[in-house]
This record gives structure tokens, C-alpha cells and sequence, in this order.
């Protein structure tokens, strides 16, 4: 649930009034700290974990965990975003690696 | 048969075929959907196989164009101009078949091949998918600039563009023009007073009938980009109304005496006069000093009633196509040097206290003395540097000073021949013919000890200055005696406030991009001048004020034709992260909140496109559609190494010709390296290229300003990703290269190659 | 034509669809019609529905999604290039970034988009829906629409019950459906008297357990049957007499919780016979539909191949696109209110919708929306004190916080419902069991509920959004509770259980619908009969 901000690769989207993942999340859940000019979960528990954010922010600076009622610790889910591709990458608790590539859109 | 893609494949007389079998290709793209014509001819830059080019064109078998030639640095103009006239230049490919193919693999023909073989599939699948022709635009500001600053710098920029037909407005915050040279009381070359060079650059300026002067103003705000600003500014009341005919008397019964500066004792009344300017011509009040209306003796004796206490700030505002920042400069505080006492030890005077002390309009009349005691200035000692060259103050050297300390030796000598003048320094800075002043001082009997004084200090029992320092020739430490100490203090900038977005030194100035655009800072359409832009005299001065007006000129006529960024508004979120980070500060937004990119403010580096995490706005030719096809188009399966590097148009893709490289390596032509889109690198990545390169120019050489410095960052958190999904954040790297740097470039990439090949197959090959 | 659209969130992601969908489950074969469509769903929703609806759906199903595929959408294809048969009305799509392409298509339309805008109520001219009202939560500004036809299209209702992990930190929101569908679409249509249907009919799905994600995506698409703790397949050992594997949805949402209470718990889909290549299909299903749950899988180092994925019953969810809860409507999807249209999860009368019937009945609403649009001087007809009621209630939170500093917070109010619900309406937790007594209790505590309604208190704009949340879910739940009491049966047990009514009364084999009078705020319910279209035992598909 908790979207997790890297605070070293979040620029708070040059710091404009709302950064892409508050533009986008359906909940209205991410917010901007105006004081450190990065964004922020404003309410965790209320997450649905669509994994809008993470999609959404240009330096992959958003990361997904799940609740630890759920999943234990440390698995990873990553998206490397293109723009007709995405390709997940997923590692378990026992470091297994498994990634998955497939299309989002079709061109023509 | 509809038009399609050509594909024009030249052998250039033999340098391209004897490596590349440009027939066996030929025969190939022929079989391409979409590929209308492909022919192999002789050498498409004589006018006979281009014009056959042209023909294929102008008969609409052909409205696509790939040229496999030499390098786009080659025969740029002939190709631009097919392009122009009988296309649109997005809809031109050219293909580099001969430096980076064809002579960059010797020995191996079929690698070479191969290679010359992706790049056309890459440059025809672009083609495919771009949309259709793409015409530059032309347009054209409003002929009116408005100057801010009335210094000199701003008179000769304001000057020169009302006599060239220009509406200017020049807004000046103190309440006459002439800025800080109005102040001095000679300026070098010629020891003249100011006030004559001001007169003549402000009659320029009003006789043209077309500039409009605002004293005691300041600009507000400014909005808009090159060829459109709209500035607010706010106009300071006067007090003084335009009845006054500066007979003076208002000043002389003002009860108050106000301080200007620590070195001197208080002079100057509440109401000020023009002094040393020449325009306007009239007192003005200075309402915090001054007591109001409850004294009113001003008011009591002015004889045109033009006292007026009850008036009111205003703003106004003005539309225009260029500003000039003559903002000017101030001395530095040096009364942060502790050790020389000034603010604390009477005597101890800048330089710029020293031209009030020897005006006739100064504290004492125009006398040598020492205001506190009266005491005559028979001993004056000069210290340079002070605060500057000095790591705990101002580290650079202000250039001047040493200039005007010699051009102050001889208010000295003129008030005393005798005097003893000493000049402490650490290296006497006097270029070209200003040697002059130099050796006239010298033969004046001025003595010049080279050393950077410890102290100043005051004698406890006559009350006498005494410069503390050891000369550094002779080695032995040295006490001076003085009535005056003035210390060359060095210069600082006026305050631009960062809302401008110009691109600052590390000290506050606007130096320009030098050597190329030295009056450019970064901010399309704003050009600083004078001192605004780093230390300089009276005459630099002017002349960057007309170098500054020259530039506006070329922005107020035709504007260049331009290749603007395009925008797809059904994917823009609105985010600004494009007008944030444009280098010239070109896009502001449009009425509905989308980016609006100016054309006489942008330069076309894609520094936009690189950042934009939609990819929706980008450079014709480099829509996200058109980059997918590229990045798709070569087969990257397999066991071979595909590495594709994104160079810098400017440096690193030049440097490309003409080296050996790895022929695993696809060369793509880029405007800067802050234009790549990590976007475009995941696409690489998730289509199966094993590693990606971005090449461009060092940080402090990048013609557009910070593009490096963006492409670092961007892909260094692009690498953070990587290695959060365990992938070697190694297969994308960025690189610098100067035009000159080729071989480097070439190495580098051999190391990339080598290294792509030891780490194995990218982890996205196999999905 | 100008046509706006008010959205809470943000296009590109609002809604159910946020992190995409990996099939669509309403597309009729080549070798299917109309007909069977009707007879299939009418016996998975145990025997009711509304077959005109379903039939004007299904003219338009395909349409709907070939025309997205022309826009971008990715659909599996097999060898002939035809949509390949995941299951028998399912096709496989990719669609991680489907509404990204659909919002895209909106904005290139010239459609006025007014993202993060709460619609709050309709404006009302007489009994006439002229637009709608709403706030900005970015801007604090009121909002006033004024339209010649209105559609609604919120979706259902999520978060009326507590779901069963919400005890855990950060795991409030860990629910099927969409947690920021609250029900308002059903909320401004009961407030303005507009007729529904079906809310008894609940959504209680047999989901992935602990995650409460989607499985029958899985169990369609890769025939994965469900296990007890003794590895009986149940449905065909214990249901085979209603229908075993195929038997209707309600069995299929009833099985695992009869199985926890018989003591042959956990209940799982059996996933161990699939082989690689179905398992990272199956993955890849998942990452385009609900990504997390594959980083569940991580998170418990799991290998479906040795480990089922163990399933259990969500929480209740009031919804017109698996079940049938919503508006009463016409084939033109007009409702009871005149100049109000509604399409997908928030209209009602045609359970197993999908997303394919959603998009099948946004052309159906837009066309009647059209064909509709009133005179403008009958739109005008707008009554300046009905907006000023409406700005009061609207920012009645903010302005308590502001003068009083104290009352009660949305998230207060919004647990208090979902434990009443949840034990006294047939939650999860009493394994959607209620009867009689407990309902009139959760009745009488939800009237209590509303009236304390005016001591919500919202320090910024986000927690005003939260107060009108609770507001609406309270009044959805209040017409659910309704419902609840009067269909005296059990006619689909799973997603309905009185257990004072065991049993099937034939009386109720017909739709029960209700009304809140506008004046009094009474909810009246009735019955609605039954008109059979496609002939053909009812039950049986």
C-alpha cells in the first residue's frame, strides 16, 4: 500500500504547484511538502495500490510496498515504463528475479 | 502510385561503394513497404544527381527523403535547401553511410554493411511514423524595448535604439539618469568630468522623439518570453513635481542631513539634487529622511510650488519585445575587511567616498580634507585589492580599480603637488594605453609598495592613519603615515531578482555565454549590459550597451525561421516541468494552461523534450511515435552486442567522423544531450538494445546552457531504477566529448562495447 | 455540442480501471448471440434481470471494444488474427494503460474536462436533473454545471462494510472494487428521488485472500478449480446439484465461506498443474489488471505451482456491473428523473457487465443523452436557493472545524458504519449472514448515523471530500438496509443469506425497487414484475 517517495530522486517535479503523481493519483493521496519540495503519501492506509504514481513519475522515484498484514519483507515490484512497452520486475523475499515484458498500446 | 519514402543512396565517387555494397542494399529497401524510389547514384552533391532527387520530388513519386551520404556536417546547406524548398525539413533523413560507416570500419565491409543497413531501416521506419511536413515559423516582436537602467550602459543601449527606429522605455530606480558614472567626478581615458559624455548620451536619447524616460521606477514584474513581455513597474513618487526648475532653494533650507555612506559624515539633505546628472533636472525628496509635512520649509520656499508630499506610488505597464538589464553594480561593503577600519577609523574613505570628497558637490566643497578634522590630504594612501583577489571576500578581480586609484592620484596631485602619495597593490592592472596613467604616476613621485596591507590603524597619539604592510620586493615590514586611506573596493552587482531567470555567475553577475553570445543570458530576449555583466570601465560600459542594443535589433525585424517543439495536448498533464526547465526561459503557458513555445525565444535545443515525463512535447522528427519506430526498427535480438548512442549535434556527433568505432554501435544525431528522454532510453532497454549511450558536451561548454548537467541527473536516477530492477545500471552511460575529442569518444565506445559484451545479453532480450 | 465532464480524481486513472484490466469478459463470439448472453447471465444472477437491457447491451458490446482496440488497446489475437477465446465470453487484453488511451481520445474529442471536481448533488429544475453541483477539492471552489441532459457514470459502491484486513496498518483500503467508489452516483440520485433497483442483490465475491484481489479472471481463463483443505474440488463435490463448476455466481461467492465454517478451510483456486508458460500468462494477466498482487506473490516466496492461491469471501460491494444494483432505467438508460441518463456500475438491471458492458452502455446513455437534450430555456429553470442550500452543505464540514473545532472526523464516522454494517447487515465477518433483528438495529443506527452527519468535521479539502464520502455511503447504505429487509428470501445465498428467510419465496420473483420520498426522506420499497423476453427456464443457461 504505501507508496514509498525516494526523496533523493524526487524533485518535487520542479516544485510546480502539483507534481504528476498528486495529478494523477485516483485517491487524491500524494501530496507535495512545500517545505522540502518533495512529494508525499498523505494518507498510506487509504492506498489501493493502482501503481498510478509509480508509472507516473518521470525519475522512478515511487516504489510500492505492501502492508506487512499482507507480505513480508523485502519483495520489490519495479515497472520500467516505455511508451507502447513496460516491462516489471519482480524479486521475492528469497531474491528470486522475474521479469515480465509485454505492449500497452498499439501504433498504428 | 502514391508518394512514398526515397531512399537516395550516394557512392560518393567511390569512398562510400568500395566499402559498403550499396547495390546489395539497393536491392533490399526496394522490397520496404512505404519505400517509393531507392536509388544508388554518383555523388548526390553535384548538381546532377541532386537535381534528379529533386525531380522524383517535384513528380510526386517521392514526398519522403533518406540521403545515405556523408555526414549531415557535410553539405548542410545544399540539403537544408532541397529540404526547405521542396519538402519540410522533418521529413528529411540523412543517413551518415561514409565518417561513420563507411570509413569508421575499415577492414570489415561486411560489418559495414550491416550497420549502413540499420541506419536506413532506422531512419526510413522514422520516417514512417512521422506525421506530416512540419513548416518552420517566422514571426516578428513589436519594435519596442524597454532598458532598465538609466547608466550609462542603458543611455548608450537606449540611444542607439531610438535613433534606430525602436520605441524604448528606460526605467531608472534613482531619481535621475547617469547611474554611477553621474557620481564620479572625472572619468579616464581623458580625465573629463562625466557630466559632458552624459549630456550627449542623453540628448541621443531624447531627441529621437521615441523614448520614454521613468526616474525613480522599477520594474515590478515580468511576464512572457522573447518578443512579448509584459513587464509591470512600479513608479516611486518624486514629491518634486514638474514645475521645478532646480533653483535649489528647497535644499538649501532643508533642516536635514542625512548620512550616504560610512566613510563620510553625513552631507546630503532630504531633498536630493541632481548633482552631477543631467536630466531630469529637478530636486526630489527622499520621504524616509525627510521630516513631511510638518516642517514644510521646502514646501515654504519653493517658488514654483512644486512641493507635493501627498503623492502616490503608481504602476503601469508596458508590452515589449526585448529588455536591457543595465542594472549597474555597487561597491563591495568593505567595511566587512575588518582590519582597514572602515566605518570606524575617520579618513579611512572608498573610492567611490573619494569622487563625493573632490566634487564641488561633496561634503566639503570639492576640498581634500579630511571631513572629521578638516585636516588637508597632503598624505593619501591608496590600498588595492581590498576585499578582492581574497577568498574570504570578493574572489575575483574587479579590473577597474587599479585604474581608478591612478586616475584618483591625481585629484591629489592637482589639489597638492607635493602630496605624498603611496599606492599599496598587489599587481597594478592598467591594460593597452591606460599605461600611461600608470607611468605618469610613477614619475609624479607616487610611490608604489607592493604589498596587501595587514591593517590600518590610528595612532594613539597624534591621531594619524598609518598603513600596516610589508613590501613585498624589498622584504621589510613598512608603516605609513596618512590623512586619507582609500580603499579600491571591488564591485558587486546590483540585485537581479531570480524571477528573471537569467543565468547568474557565481557572484551574481550576468557574464553572457561567452565567446558566442557574450550580452545572452540564458532568458531569450533579455540581454544584460555594463557593469550588470561583470566589472567593467565607462567606455565597456557603452560599448556593451551597444552590443546589447545590436542584439535586440536582431530580435525587433525579422525573426529567425524557426523549428518549434510541438505539442500533443490530449497527452500534456499540465505538469510545467517543460517551462521550468527550458534554458531560455521560451515557453510559457497559454490561456488554457498548456505550454506555449515562443519563436523568438526558442533556440530549438529540445531541452524540453528531454524532460517531459509524457513525452508530449518534442522537436519535429522527434515525436515519441517517430523514436519508438527508430528504436524498433534494426534486429537487437540475438547474440551481437547493439549498443545506440544518442550525440550531441553540436560537439560529440562531429567528433564521430571520421574515427574508428565499434561497428555494434548506432550513432543517432540529437540537438543536446539534456534533449534525450529517458523515456526513449526504456524503450531502447525494453526493445532489447544491450546498453545506450548519451554523449554530449562538457557542462561548461554546452552551448544551451545546463543540458549536461540535466542528462546527468536524469540518467543517474535512471540508473538508481536499474539497479532496483537488477539490471546493470552500467548499460547506460553518459559521456562528454568536445569537437575535438573523437578518438576519446571512440575509445570510450570500444570500452562500452567490450564491457556490454563481457556483462552478457540485456535481461530484457529474452522477454 | 459542448459536453463536460466532472471527475473526483483524474481521468487517466480514476475509477476501477486505475492500474488497468487483463480481459474483457462481455464479447460475443462469432458462434454466441444476444440470446445466449441473456440466458447465460440470467442464470448466473439466479434467474433475474433486466432482458431488454441486457439485449440493447449486447447489440453494442463488440463495437465498443473494437473501437477501442483502433485506438491503441492491445487484445490478443490468435493464429487467424481473430480475438482469441480466453473463456467463452472472454478475450484477453492488455490493459495496463487502457484508460490512459481512452482519456486521451475524450480530451481530442474537445470534451471539457473539470478533473478533481466532487460532484455533490444535481440541480434539480422541479423533478428535472439540469447538471450538477460540486467542489474542487485542489480548489475550494463551488461548482455549478448546467446541462440539457446529465449522465451519470460513478461506478458502484465500496467501503459500506469493512473488509477483513482493514485492522492492520495500512491496509484500510485493501478491497476488490475501487475504495474511492463510495455510491455517490446512487447517493445524488436517492436524494433526488430517483428509483433503484436491486440493492439486496450484493456483490460478495470470492476473492484472493488477505489481498482481495480479482480471481475469476484466473479460474476462467486457466480452469483452476476450487480445493478445500482436503483437496476436494467443492463445486462439483458439494454444488453439483445447482450447477457444480458452472453453477451460478452466487454458489461459486458461497462455497469458501460454508467450507471455513464446516471446518474443511483454507479454500483455494488449485493452480498446481499449470505449467511455466500459464504461470507467467497469468502473472502478466495480473501486472495489467492489479500489479501488487504479483508482488504479493513475492512477498510470500510463492510458487503457484506448489502453493494454490488461497481464496476466501470479500466484503460486500453495491454494483450494477457484476451484480444488478442501481438505477431503475429504460433501454435508452433513461431514469425515473427526467433528463438524467446513467451507463455503467451506478445503473442498474444487468448483472455481469464488465467493462465491455460498461463501455456498451456509455454509447447507449450518450445516444439517449442526445437525443433528449431539452430546450434551453426549460434548462434555465434553475432555483438560486437550491444553490445556496447546496454551497452550505457542501462546506458545512470545513466551516464546523473552523468556528467550533470539534465534532466528529469522516474516518470516525466511516469506521463507526463499516462495523455496523459489517456485523448487523450481513458483513463478511458473520459470513454474510443477517436477519430481521440485527437489520432493524443497523437501521436504527444508521438513522442515528445521519443525523450526527452535521458534526463532521473537515480540516482541509481532502478530509471534506472524506466527510461527503461517508455523507453518501450512509445514504446508500441506509436504501441497502431497505432492501435487505423486504426481500424476505433467500433467493441467492452468498451474496444475500436471511436466515430467518432460508428459503426461496416465489411471491419475490421479481425485481424489489425503491424510492426515497424527497419530501419526508421515507424510503419506499416495492416490487417491480418480472418481463421475460428470451424464453427458456430462467435458471438454467
Amino acid at each position: 500500500m504505501p507508496p514509498r517517495v525516494n526523496t533523493e530522486k524526487c524533485d518535487g517535479c520542479r516544485a510546480q504547484d502539483e507534481t504528476l503523481c498528486v495529478l494523477i493519483c485516483p485517491g487524491d493521496l500524494m501530496a507535495l511538502d512545500t517545505g522540502s519540495g518533495k512529494a508525499y503519501c498523505r494518507s498510506e492506509r487509504d492506498c489501493w495500490d493502482c501503481m498510478s504514481c509509480v508509472k507516473s513519475c518521470p525519475h522512478g522515484a515511487i516504489e510500492t510496498r505492501l502492508p506487512y498484514q499482507l507480505g513480508y519483507y523485502p519483495a520489490k515490484l519495479i515497472p520500467l515504463v516505455g511508451s507502447n512497452k513496460i516491462s516489471w520486475t519482480v524479486v521475492d523475499i528469497h531474491g528470486k528475479v522475474e521479469r515480465f515484458t509485454f505492449k500497452t498500446r498499439n501504433d498504428d | 502510385m502514391p508518394a512514398g519514402i526515397g531512399v537516395y543512396l550516394c557512392r560518393c565517387d567511390g569512398r562510400i561503394n568500395e566499402v559498403i555494397d550499396l547495390e546489395g542494399l539497393r536491392s533490399k529497401i526496394g522490397k520496404w513497404k512505404g519505400v517509393s524510389e531507392v536509388r544508388v547514384l554518383t555523388a548526390l552533391c553535384r548538381p546532377g544527381d541532386l537535381a534528379s532527387v529533386v525531380e522524383d520530388i517535384q513528380a510526386g513519386r517521392v514526398d519522403r527523403l533518406v540521403i545515405g551520404a556523408c555526414s549531415p556536417a557535410v553539405h548542410q546547406e545544399s540539403f537544408e535547401r532541397l529540404a526547405a524548398e521542396d519538402l519540410a525539413p522533418n521529413l528529411l533523413e540523412r543517413c551518415n553511410l561514409r565518417e561513420q560507416c563507411a570509413l569508421a570500419h575499415p577492414g570489415d565491409p561486411a560489418g559495414a554493411t550491416t550497420q549502413a543497413l540499420a541506419l536506413l531501416k532506422m531512419g526510413v521506419a522514422r520516417l514512417k511514423a512521422a506525421p506530416g511536413p512540419v513548416i518552420p515559423e517566422t514571426t516578428t516582436g513589436n519594435r519596442r524595448v524597454l532598458v532598465v537602467g538609466g547608466g550609462i550602459a542603458g543611455l548608450a543601449a537606449a540611444g542607439n535604439l531610438a535613433r534606430g527606429g525602436v520605441e524604448v522605455t528606460v526605467v531608472e530606480k534613482r531619481a535621475w539618469l547617469g547611474g554611477r558614472v553621474a557620481q564620479l567626478h572625472r572619468y579616464y581615458p581623458r580625465g573629463c568630468a562625466p557630466r559632458c559624455g552624459l549630456a550627449v548620451q542623453t540628448e541621443r536619447l531624447l531627441q529621437s522623439g521615441r523614448v520614454s524616460v521613468h526616474t525613480l521606477a522599477e520594474v515590478a514584474g515580468v511576464h512572457g518570453t522573447a518578443g512579448n513581455f509584459q513587464v509591470n513597474i512600479r513608479q516611486h513618487p518624486r514629491f518634486i513635481g514638474q514645475e521645478c526648475t532646480g533653483c535649489g532653494r528647497c535644499e538649501a533650507v532643508c533642516p536635514v542631513v542625512t548620512d550616504t555612506s560610512r566613510g563620510l559624515p553625513a552631507w546630503r539633505k532630504a531633498v536630493l539634487s541632481p548633482a552631477g546628472s543631467v536630466y531630469p533636472l529637478a530636486y526630489a525628496i527622499d520621504r524616509q529622511a525627510c521630516l513631511g509635512p510638518a516642517c514644510g520649509k521646502c514646501a515654504a520656499v519653493c517658488p514654483a510650488g512644486a512641493v507635493c508630499m501627498e503623492e502616490d506610488e503608481q504602476s503601469f505597464s508596458v508590452n515589449v519585445s526585448a529588455i536591457v538589464m543595465a542594472t549597474g553594480s555597487a561597491l563591495y561593503d568593505v567595511a566587512a575587511v575588518e582590519n582597514y577600519g572602515y566605518g570606524r577609523l575617520p579618513g579611512v574613505l572608498t573610492s567611490m567616498d573619494l569622487e563625493f570628497l573632490a566634487s564641488p558637490d561633496g561634503p566639503t566643497g570639492g576640498r581634500l580634507m579630511r571631513p572629521a578634522d578638516e585636516r588637508p590630504a597632503r598624505r593619501v594612501a591608496f590600498i588595492q585589492c581590498a576585499g578582492s583577489r581574497d577568498c574570504k571576500h570578493l574572489p575575483y578581480c574587479s579590473a577597474i580599480c587599479c585604474a581608478v586609484t591612478l586616475k584618483q592620484t591625481r585629484y591629489v596631485r592637482d589639489a597638492y603637488p607635493d602630496a605624498e602619495v603611496t599606492v599599496f597593490y598587489m599587481d597594478m592592472r592598467v591594460t593597452g594605453h591606460l599605461e600611461e596613467m600608470y607611468r605618469q604616476a610613477m614619475d609624479e613621485g607616487t610611490v608604489f609598495i607592493r604589498g596587501n596591507p595587514l591593517a590600518v590603524v590610528r595612532a594613539a597619539d597624534t591621531g594619524d592613519l598609518e598603513v600596516v604592510a610589508a613590501d613585498s620586493l624589498s622584504g621589510r615590514r613598512v608603516l605609513v603615515g596618512a590623512d586619507l586611506v582609500v580603499l579600491a573596493a571591488g564591485l558587486v552587482p546590483e540585485h537581479i531578482a531570480d524571477s528573471y531567470h537569467l543565468a547568474k555567475d557565481g557572484a551574481g553577475f550576468v557574464p553572457g555565454h561567452l565567446p558566442c553570445s557574450p550580452t545572452e543570458g540564458r532568458r531569450a530576449g533579455i540581454f544584460a549590459a555594463g557593469t550588470a555583466q561583470g566589472p567593467m570601465d565607462a567606455s565597456g560600459a557603452v560599448q556593451s550597451g551597444l552590443a546589447a542594443s545590436a542584439e535586440c535589433l536582431a530580435l525587433l525585424d525579422q525573426g529567425p525561421a524557426l523549428v518549434l517543439p510541438l505539442l500533443d495536448k490530449t497527452k500534456c498533464d499540465g505538469c510545467k516541468r517543460c517551462v521550468e526547465e527550458c534554458p531560455y526561459g521560451a515557453i510559457t503557458l497559454d490561456r488554457d494552461g498548456y505550454p506555449l513555445p515562443s519563436a523568438t525565444g526558442c533556440r530549438s535545443c529540445g531541452i524540453c523534450q528531454g524532460g517531459c515525463p509524457l513525452r508530449c512535447i518534442h522537436l519535429p522528427g522527434f515525436s515519441t511515435r517517430e523514436m519508438a519506430a527508430r528504436l524498433a526498427a534494426p534486429a537487437v535480438g540475438g547474440e551481437e552486442v547493439r549498443v545506440i548512442a544518442f550525440l550531441c549535434g553540436n560537439d560529440a556527433y562531429r567528433a564521430l567522423d571520421g574515427t574508428v568505432y565499434p561497428v555494434n554501435v548506432l550513432p543517432v544525431a540529437v540537438s543536446c544531450a539534456g534533449a534525450v528522454n529517458m523515456g526513449w532510453i526504456n524503450d531502447a532497454l525494453l526493445n532489447g538494445w544491450d546498453g545506450v549511450i548519451v554523449a554530449g558536451c562538457r557542462a561548461d561548454e554546452c552551448h544551451y546552457g545546463h543540458g549536461p548537467d540535466l542528462a546527468d541527473s536524469r540518467v543517474a536516477k535512471l540508473q538508481e531504477t536499474l539497479r532496483s530492477v537488477m539490471v546493470e545500471a552500467e548499460r547506460v552511460q553518459v559521456l562528454t566529448c568536445g569537437i575535438g575529442e573523437g578518438g576519446s569518444l571512440a575509445a570510450a565506445l570500444e570500452n562500452f562495447v567490450r564491457r556490454l559484451t563481457e556483462m552478457g545479453p540485456s535481461p530484457f532480450k529474452e522477454c | 455540442m459542448k459536453v463536460t465532464l466532472l471527475e473526483k480524481a483524474h481521468i487517466d486513472r480514476s475509477g476501477c480501471l486505475a492500474g488497468g484490466m487483463d480481459a474483457i469478459n462481455t464479447y460475443i463470439k462469432p458462434n454466441e448471440s444476444a440470446e445466449s448472453l441473456v440466458r447465460w447471465s440470467r442464470a448466473q444472477a439466479g434467474g433475474i434481470l433486466r432482458e431488454d437491457l441486457t439485449l440493447s447491451m449486447a447489440a453494442l458490446l463488440n463495437q465498443a471494444v473494437e473501437e477501442w482496440e483502433t485506438w491503441g488497446l492491445p487484445v490478443k489475437k490468435d493464429e487467424d488474427e481473430e480475438y482469441l477465446a480466453r473463456g467463452r465470453w472472454d478475450i484477453t487484453i492488455r490493459g495496463s494503460e487502457m484508460k490512459v488511451i481512452l482519456a486521451e481520445k475524450v480530451r481530442e474529442y474537445g470534451c471539457e474536462v473539470l478533473n478533481r471536481v466532487v460532484a455533490t448533488n444535481y440541480l434539480l429544475g422541479g423533478d428535472r436533473v439540469t447538471g450538477a453541483m460540486g467542489f474542487g477539492v485542489r480548489d475550494g471552489k463551488f461548482y455549478v454545471v448546467r446541462a440539457g441532459a446529465t449522465i451519470i457514470a460513478t461506478g458502484g459502491a465500496a467501503g459500506l462494510y469493512k473488509p477483513y484486513t482493514n485492522d492492520g496498518v495500512d491496509s484500510h483500503h485493501q478491497l476488490w472494487y475501487s475504495p474511492f467508489n463510495v455510491g455517490t452516483g446512487y447517493a445524488v440520485g436517492i436524494r433526488a428521488g430517483a428509483e433503484m433497483t436491486s440493492f439486496e442483490m450484493r456483490w460478495c465475491a470470492v476473492r484472493t485472500k488477505d489481498f482481495n484481489g480479482p480471481i475469476d479472471t484466473i479460474s476462467v481463463g486457466y480452469k483452476t478449480p476450487m480445493i478445500n483443505a482436503k483437496g476436494e474440488k467443492i463445486l462439483s463435490e458439494h454444488y453439483a446439484h445447482l450447477g457444480g463448476d458452472a453453477a451460478p455466481r452466487y454458489i461459486r461467492a458461497n462455497a469458501p465461506m460454508e467450507e471455513w465454517l464446516a471446518g474443511r478451510g483454507p479454500v483455494y483456486v488449485d493452480t498446481r498443474h499449470m505449467k511455466p508458460e500459464q504461470v507467467k500468462d497469468l502473472k502478466t494477466d495480473y501486472l495489467n489488471e492489479r500489479p501488487s498482487f504479483v508482488l504479493f506473490l513475492a512477498a510470500r516466496g510463492q510458487d503457484v505451482t506448489e502453493e494454490p492461491i488461497e481464496v476466501y469471501g470479500s466484503d460486500p460491494y453495491i454494483v450494477g456491473g457484476h451484480t444488478m444494483s442501481g438505477y431503475w432505467v429504460d433501454r435508452s438508460r433513461a431514469t425515473t428523473l427526467p433528463g438524467l441518463f446513467a451507463c455503467g456500475d451506478v445503473c442498474g438491471g444487468v448483472p455481469n457487465k464488465f467493462v465491455g458492458g460498461c463501455a456498451a452502455e456509455g454509447l447507449l446513455a450518450a445516444r439517449g443523452a442526445v437525443s433528449y437534450l431539452s430546450s434551453p430555456e426549460e434548462r434555465d429553470q434553475v432555483d438560486d436557493g437550491q444553490i445556496k442550500a447546496e454551497v452550505e452543505r457542501v462546506f458545512a464540514a470545513l466551516l464546523r472545524q473552523a468556528r467550533e473545532g470539534d465534532g466528529v472526523t469522516p474516518r470516525e464516522m466511516e469506521e463507526r458504519m463499516q462495523r455496523l454494517m459489517d456485523e448487523y447487515a450481513g458483513g463478511v465477518h458473520q459470513f454474510y449472514r443477517m436477519n430481521r433483528e440485527r437489520l432493524e438495529y443497523a437501521q436504527k443506527h444508521l438513522s442515528i448515523l445521519k443525523e450526527q452527519t452535521k458534526y463532521l468535521i473537515a480540516r482541509d479539502l481532502h478530509e471534506l471530500m472524506e466527510a461527503h464520502e461517508v455523507i453518501d455511503r450512509l445514504d446508500v447504505a441506509e436504501v441497502l438496509v431497505h432492501h435487505l429487509l423486504f426481500r424476505q428470501e433467500t433467493r441467492w445465498p452468498g451474496w444475500q443469506n436471511r436466515v430467518d428467510f432460508p428459503g426461496v419465496d416465489e411471491k419475490l420473483d421479481c425485481f424489489v425497487n425503491s424510492r426515497r420520498d424527497t419530501g419526508t426522506g421515507e424510503v419506499q420499497v416495492f416490487t417491480r414484475p418480472y418481463e421475460q423476453i428470451v424464453p427458456g427456464d430462467r435458471t438454467k443457461p
